[in-house]
């Protein structure tokens, strides 16, 4: 693959992983799913809903942004190897890319803000 | 005992001083980034070293984060933010000793409820996270798609500078305003 070709399949996977991982990140907090926790003072890993505010979700979140990024980016991987993104899909994925991140966040300061 | 708390005033420093290099890395670059607007790509090669330096310097204190976690939740978080009495009795040993020294009694502002700080921080941590993905797909785009070899990545690559910086500063500046409440512990 030449490298005129690599850059709009690079720009589309890593636009992929960005709103999959921002959508993902999100979603166990806004859908109430399952996720995973971190008791600190148990010093245990607990599966499942919300078990209180104490056990740390964070890390739970993290790992579902991580899977969802990875999903995202491999499918926008495939999809690109079947058919290079043109130019109005590379700019409509990086228009994506921006909003998706610059909403979880925006999300989770309106839900957090003192 | 917590876990890594012996070592939390340690990572805290690391913290800190990994917090600067992020902050200091990100402005850099996104300042580096400023010509390419113009077309002007004459920064190019520093401009992506240092896409390289924010991205590690990002990691690394968002893993020396996650490490002290257990310890700010609940030492800081659950033992003292989010905790009335202990804020208030703390107050007032601190008014107590101000009297027997004679000095100005603290300001009230200082030791009213402080379970907004808790919340503060609970923005910083999501704004971290999302700007380590910023980070890290900058650091992608400036070896796979950079704006001088392919003018279409241009906005997203200069978005992501910006967010990335933004999440660097933002961190920063939240982190330091809770330590100034309470960092990893009292005196033990």
């Amino acid at each position: 693959m030449s490298e005129r070709d690599r850059a709009p399949r690079a720009l589309a996977v890593a636009c992929a992983a960005g709103v999959g991982f921002a959508l993902a990140y999100a979603l166990p907090v806004y859908a109430r799913l399952p996720s995973l926790y971190y008791d600190p003072l148990a010093r245990r890993w607990i599966l499942g809903a919300w078990p209180g505010p104490l056990p740390i979700g964070w890390y739970g979140q993290l790992a579902y942004g991580v899977a969802g990024a990875a999903v995202a980016s491999s499918l926008a991987s495939l999809a690109s190897r079947l058919r290079a993104p043109s130019p109005q899909v590379v700019a409509l994925a990086s228009a994506w890319a921006l909003t998706a991140l610059a909403l979880v966040l925006a999300y989770f300061a309106w839900n957090n803000w003192p | 005992m917590l876990f890594l708390e012996p070592s939390a005033r340690a990572l805290l420093i690391v913290h800190l001083i990994g917090g600067a290099l992020a902050v200091g890395a990100t402005t850099h670059q996104l300042l580096w980034c400023r010509g390419y607007l113009r077309g002007d790509f004459a920064r190019r090669r520093s401009e992506r070293r240092l896409a390289w330096i924010a991205a590690i310097a990002f990691a690394g204190n968002f893993a020396f984060g996650s490490l002290l976690y257990p310890t700010y939740k609940v030492r800081v978080r659950a033992q003292y933010l989010d905790s009335p009495s202990a804020v208030a009795n703390e107050r007032e040993l601190r008014r107590a000793e101000a009297e027997r020294q004679n000095a100005p009694i603290p300001p009230p502002a200082l030791g009213g409820e402080l379970s907004w700080v808790g919340r503060l921080f609970d923005v910083k941590e999501h704004w971290a996270a999302l700007g380590l993905v910023a980070s890290l797909l900058l650091l992608a785009l400036s070896r796979f798609a950079h704006p001088a070899d392919h003018r279409a990545s241009l906005a997203l690559y200069l978005g992501l500078a910006a967010f990335a910086c933004a999440s660097a500063w933002g961190a920063a500046i939240i982190g330091a305003l809770t330590a100034s409440f309470r960092s990893t512990g009292g005196a033990t």
